[in-house]
């Protein structure tokens, strides 16, 4: 956790000098910023329950049944 | 975000060719062999025909705008909500495309050549890179594929010259022959969205230089790329046979493990390795690039930098969290990926025909 926390810290610090370099407004800064807010999030629920976050679930659950159908065409 | 166009035809053909067999090369002729046979090379024949054809016909409707971004004028022809979903989920797709990408990186790499190295530094150490690269922007990358094809072209180009003695086998007249049709349709299915992939390359059409034969040179490289891999395909059938071929988790890289120069110089492994990861990291980053790229224009943000690095790490989330060991994660990508695949490339292809049906012109709109 104290890794993803680090981690999040440089990149936040990183995106700060990237904003002033590029000039950005508002919008984009709280868009970026959200960005990597909802990042910290994810990682956080990768560290403590990752079998609920794989995206892979969800997509075989919709995809699998369909695949399995077309195949069998 | 908007740039003149500067990627020539040769980078873009550079860039066609790696993507069309760096990854599959490595990752994809194992399970091929193992499920088709002797049937494979039709499979790949047939799936890069399909493939290119369809990331073709949405190229050639992005191509009648060439200074727009299709990202950023599709609102006006299928709605402003269904667009947003279309971007989103094809950003989606492109960020977890990245991550198996790497996570096939992580799962080969860490335990042949980077023993007791957590996969998650070493995922973060390439991602780093990949940052750094698309950062620099996607003609920089383009630039960057065109350096690395001479390399890799030259390489796989003379590779079947140390395999010459395997050709001499009679299991070619199995070849010529399908053994198994509902196989081929099987596998063929399973490669057109690795072809398909290319539909990324409507997304970035402005960065294309002016007289471009773009189709031209898109479908001269993806059948270079297909040559390269049916002639793998090939030697790696004649040399292990197609059993023991079945059973190897990368067989395209211990092939390589028989490439000798004469008498003197044996174990080339780490020399090919290294060639073969330069076509990888160029996939990757293009794949990353345009998945950032796409993200940042349907959140309407005029430049894509800031977010780079925090949907890096949400791919190396991705990578690490999307399954428990190798042979999960192809079960997935056997099961359910290529559907999925298929079915966010074909949304592009959405764009032409709502703006036919409509009766809406590329060039009348703003």
């Amino acid at each position: 956790m104290l890794i993803l926390i680090a981690s999040f810290a440089v990149i936040g610090y990183y995106q700060a000098a990237l904003h002033r370099r590029l000039k950005t407004g508002r919008r984009e800064k709280v868009l970026a910023y959200g960005v990597t807010g909802l990042a910290f999030v994810y990682g956080t629920l990768c560290h403590y329950s990752p079998m609920w976050v794989n995206p892979n679930n969800a997509i075989r659950l919709v995809f699998s049944p369909l695949q399995s159908w077309l195949l069998q065409i | 975000m908007k740039q003149k166009g500067s990627v020539t035809g040769l980078q873009l053909g550079a860039m066609t060719f790696i993507f069309v067999f760096s990854t599959t090369l490595a990752f994809l002729i194992g399970p091929l062999v193992k499920t088709a046979s002797f049937d494979g090379w039709l499979c790949i024949l047939i799936g890069g025909v399909a493939g290119t054809a369809a990331a073709v016909l949405s190229l050639r409707f992005a191509l009648r705008r060439p200074d727009s971004n299709l990202g950023q004028y599709g609102s006006q022809i299928v709605g402003g909500p269904v667009h947003m979903c279309i971007m989103l989920l094809t950003a989606f797709f492109h960020l977890h495309l990245s991550a198996y990408i790497l996570r096939e990186f992580t799962d080969f790499f860490v335990p042949s050549f980077l023993r007791q190295t957590p996969p998650l530094a070493v995922a973060v150490l390439v991602m780093s890179a990949v940052v750094a690269l698309t950062q620099s922007g996607i003609s920089a990358l383009f630039r960057f594929a065109q350096g690395c094809f001479i390399f890799i072209g030259l390489f796989f180009l003379l590779k079947p010259l140390f395999f010459v003695s395997a050709l001499d086998s009679p299991m070619w007249h199995e070849f010529a022959r399908v053994h198994d049709w509902r196989a081929l349709w099987a596998q063929s299915f399973s490669i057109i969205p690795w072809y398909g992939e290319l539909t990324m390359l409507a997304f970035i059409v402005p960065h294309f230089a002016a007289k471009l034969k773009t189709s031209k040179v898109i479908w001269i490289s993806s059948m270079l790329g297909t040559y390269i891999l049916i002639v793998e395909f090939f030697l790696i059938v004649l040399f292990f046979g197609p059993k023991l071929a079945g059973t190897l988790i990368y067989p395209a890289l211990e092939l390589t493990g028989f490439v000798h120069f004469g008498d003197f110089l044996y174990n080339l492994d780490a020399l090919i390795v290294s060639i073969w990861f330069m076509g990888f990291f160029v996939k990757l980053c293009a794949v990353f690039a345009v998945g950032t790229l796409i993200f940042s224009e349907a959140m309407s943000m005029p430049y894509y930098q800031p977010i780079t690095a925090p949907l890096a790490a949400i791919v190396v989330a991705f990578s690490l969290v999307m399954s428990r060991n190798p042979e999960d994660l192809a079960s997935f990508f056997s099961s359910s990926w290529p559907t999925f695949a298929l079915t966010v490339e074909c949304l592009t292809l959405l764009y032409p025909l709502v703006a036919w049906a409509r009766g809406i012109k590329a060039s009348s709109l703003s």
